[in-house]
């Protein structure tokens, strides 16, 4: 029995605009991978970069439509429609390609715990197996939602960045200059960066985490308008706060010549705004948002997984009734966990060169699901329109053709 | 004609097919199934021929089925094709892969491999591969598997559901109107009903939900997640949606009708009739999370000069209505509460006796007010089946039940938040 609900809703309204899937997402995108990603692009190619930002940003917003819209229509997940659509065998497929792709993600996500808690000088060997119990234990308690919205709360501090980016006054007329020109290297450093900067932006997990959650709300096609500019909203945050790391970083370290070794450095792009702070407010930002995806990750592909083969899932269940959901998360934890211990590892290049990875796989996952978005039968007059196809075929097929040069430009060394 | 007893029939896809004298055909593309009790029968294979058209050969026109080939009864150039028609249903297309209820276990599965047995002269589809025996057989490693495994004297068992224990949706992908009756769901306890519904896709759920008994469907739709419970009220129309609350008691009106949308509450409740919704309005009006929100109002009173008779006679009267009958309370002029008995005392009393000599005057009591915690605690230190509600008066408001606090104690699978995540 409950109070009238109306006005709490009328109150709550604006609450969920803000915090829907799409933008929660969109938030737990800059993770550590993406703002490592970004802080090394700022500073080692400047503004030159944006062009291909906001190409990205664009896709972005159409691929997380296209999957709500899924969603919506057919009220199933992504690796249930993989399933019922594509039979066993392409599932086992989409489901390694997600699984190799996840492992590097939640690498990276332990990786950027530790170099946030670095920051406070405390070294890793202490506070990754602490966190990892500690994970592990949310999870298996079923209490994370508990924590999930104070650690997007926290990653709210990624907008600090756009303030800092405005006060390192910038050259605006170069950055809107580079925003809209493009400019490509045929080196594989750049290549490599150019597939990370996509890839951290548009990740294969957070198609299937953002469609289960569509899905889970329940949300039927008429009132899809909302849940729309949800999404739609949530990659424009996503992108300008991505943009303004990048022009905040290129403003402050490329011109000072710094080169990202540590979290510490990519830290001094904040320090336009709040000075010496900077590497606090930095490493409390990217713990946040480090220690949400390095939560959602396991979990969300031990459900992908899980359902996609039809095996016993869901946190409520005993070990025994579903032990192939339990050894899916743990295990993603214990390899996250595992990776960032060994010594001599570097935790910036671990988390650019995870993205890199997510990058290559993505084509594979967006491929099935312009499959799925075309599919008369599923969608009916949902499915996509060209504008949708050419995008997201286009972006596909650039990453494929980014990944051959890389491949390529690593044989020949040119 | 039928050459195997038992086949799998993935084992089937793709398979040649030839006619009598071993001319080529075509390849086997789908099962033709038709759904009969308690097996369905394969009636007829879909094959795609060598120039890439599709037609459906009546199982009547086979020889024989094999895994290594099909054969026709009569030669190419005579065999009766069918036109391949949308609204079959399809093995492949339509039961692979897609998730069917097993009943027995209550529970939501996806369908790995089909089972078929030659019984007579038909093709029947016995039961559903379920286990990761199907998985592999699909991937074509299962001998592998097998073999590696061995080495270790490792088996995988096969896990086989008989159809007759399993109930299949009716997908959104059928183009035709194949109606798959939700008999066997219906059959099961409201609170497996409520699991399978929460397991579901949208539009299944309201499918299931739509095709249970109104006092189903009421016992059901408590057990659900309040968000489901609203999704499910506002897709169905308003008529069925009364019928179904007319079937629960106010408490639990009270509760859904706190999620849904104010219209829709407020319309639903006018319906109800004035006596239910001044009682609803009233429950409302206590927050969720104490024991007004709890509360029921419908439970059982008699005055002070009542005898033993007087009371078994009103509880016959009103006992249909109450949501629970163990306790009788007895109210003053003003409803305040001057005790209880419970319905044993009253059973094993003589007729004639006052009922002012078998209650009990020391009795627990909640306030309003008091947190939901405090009235479990309450329930569960006494043993009772219900607890009084009573204003700072001592004014009687209504009673909680112990199926009212026992989810804070444990709460039931169906309730508990499934998951938000991939």
């Amino acid at each position: 029995m409950k109070a009238p609900r109306a006005p709490f809703y009328k109150r709550m309204w604006f609450f969920l605009l803000i915090l829907g899937p799409g933008m929660v997402s969109a938030m737990a995108g800059n993770d550590a991978g993406g703002t490592a990603t970004y802080s090394v692009i700022g500073a080692n190619y400047g503004f030159k970069m944006l062009w291909l930002l906001v190409i990205v940003g664009i896709g972005l917003a159409t691929i997380q439509e296209m999957c709500a819209r899924m969603g919506v229509v057919t009220g199933k997940g992504l690796s249930d429609l993989i399933r019922e659509e594509f039979g066993v065998r392409w599932t086992l497929f989409a489901m390694i390609i997600l699984l190799v792709a996840n492992i590097a993600v939640t690498i990276a996500e332990f990786a950027g715990i530790a170099a946030s808690l670095e920051i406070f000088g405390i070294t890793r060997y202490l506070t990754i197996p602490i966190t990892a119990v500690f994970i592990w234990w949310l999870i298996t308690k079923g209490t994370y939602r508990f924590v999930e919205r104070f650690f997007i709360a926290v990653c709210f501090i990624y907008f600090s960045y756009i303030i800092s980016g405005l006060m390192a006054k910038p050259d605006w007329a170069l950055v809107l200059q580079n925003t809209v020109v493009p400019h490509f290297e045929f080196k594989a450093n750049f290549i490599m960066i150019a597939i990370a900067m996509i890839g951290t932006t548009i990740t294969p997990w957070m198609q299937f985490y953002l469609q289960s959650s569509i899905v889970e709300r329940g949300y039927k096609t008429r009132q899809y308008g909302m849940e729309r500019w949800d999404v739609i909203l949530g990659a424009v945050v996503a992108v300008v706060i991505a943009y303004f790391i990048i022009v905040a970083c290129g403003a402050t370290l490329h011109t000072a010549g710094i080169q990202v070794h540590s979290a510490k450095d990519a830290a001094l792009a904040l320090s336009p705004l709040v000075g010496s702070s900077a590497a606090m407010l930095f490493a409390l930002g990217l713990f946040g948002s480090s220690f949400l995806g390095a939560t959602i990750l396991p979990l969300s592909s031990a459900y992908a997984i899980c359902e996609a083969f039809g095996l016993e899932n869901g946190i409520s269940k005993k070990l025994s009734e579903a032990p192939v959901f339990f050894f899916l998360f743990t295990a993603l934890i214990l390899i996250g966990a595992g990776v960032v211990l060994i010594p001599s590892v570097s935790l910036i290049n671990v988390m650019v060169i995870s993205q890199t990875a997510n990058g290559i796989l993505l084509p594979f996952i967006l491929i099935f699901m312009l499959l799925l978005g075309n599919n008369k039968k599923l969608m009916g007059e949902h499915k996509n329109s060209a504008f949708y196809n050419i995008v997201i075929w286009g972006i596909a097929l650039f990453l494929i053709l980014l990944t051959i040069i890389l491949l390529f430009s690593s044989l020949v060394h040119f | 004609m039928v050459l195997f007893s038992e086949m799998y029939a993935s084992k089937l896809k793709r398979v040649a097919v030839v006619d009598r004298i071993q001319e080529p055909v075509g390849k086997v593309k789908d099962l033709v199934i038709t759904i009969t009790e308690p097996y369905p029968v394969v009636s007829g294979l879909l094959i795609t021929t060598n120039a890439g058209k599709e037609y459906i050969i009546l199982m009547a026109e086979i020889d024989m089925i094999g895994q290594q080939f099909v054969a026709t009864r009569t030669t190419k150039d005579r065999i009766p094709f069918t036109n391949h028609r949308n609204h079959e249903l399809y093995a492949f297309r339509d039961i692979f892969d897609k998730q069917i209820v097993d009943i027995n276990g209550a529970r939501v599965i996806r369908v790995n491999d089909l089972k078929l047995a030659k019984v007579e002269q038909s093709v029947n589809l016995i039961a559903v591969d379920v286990g990761a025996r199907g998985l592999l057989r699909r991937i074509g490693i299962e001998g592998l598997v097998d073999w590696l495994l061995g080495l270790f004297k490792i088996t995988i068992p096969e896990r086989l559901i008989g159809w007759d224990h399993v109930e299949q949706f009716q997908t959104g992908s059928h183009l035709g109107p194949i109606t798959i009756p939700h008999n066997r769901i219906t059959e099961l306890h409201p609170a497996d009903v409520a699991n399978i519904i929460s397991q579901v896709h949208s539009e299944e759920k309201t499918a299931i939900f739509k095709s249970l008994s109104d006092k189903t469907a009421a016992e059901a739709l408590h057990e659900l997640e309040p968000k489901i419970q609203a999704m499910l009220l506002l897709t169905i129309d308003t008529k069925k949606a009364l019928r179904i609350i007319e079937k629960m008691p106010v408490d639990e009106i009270a509760d859904v009708l706190g999620d849904l949308p104010q219209e829709k509450a407020n319309e639903l409740l006018r319906l109800l009739g004035p006596r239910k919704m001044q009682k609803v309005k009233e429950l409302l009006s206590h927050p969720e999370e104490t024991a007004g929100g709890l509360m029921t109002t419908e439970f059982i009173s008699v005055p002070l000069h009542f005898s033993v008779e007087d009371t078994i006679l009103k509880l016959r009267e009103v006992a249909p209505d109450a949501e629970t009958i163990y306790y009788v309370y007895v109210l003053d002029n003003d409803e305040k509460l001057i005790g209880v008995f419970s319905l044993r005392e009253l059973i094993i009393a003589q007729p004639q006796v006052k009922i002012s000599q078998i209650m009990t005057t020391n009795l627990k009591t909640v306030d309003s007010d008091d947190n939901q915690k405090e009235v479990a605690d309450i329930i569960s230190k006494y043993n009772l089946f219900s607890v009084p509600v009573v204003d700072k008066n001592n004014k009687m408001l209504g009673i909680v039940t112990v199926d009212d606090v026992v989810d804070f104690i444990l709460p039931p699978i169906s309730r508990r938040k499934r998951h938000i995540l991939g």
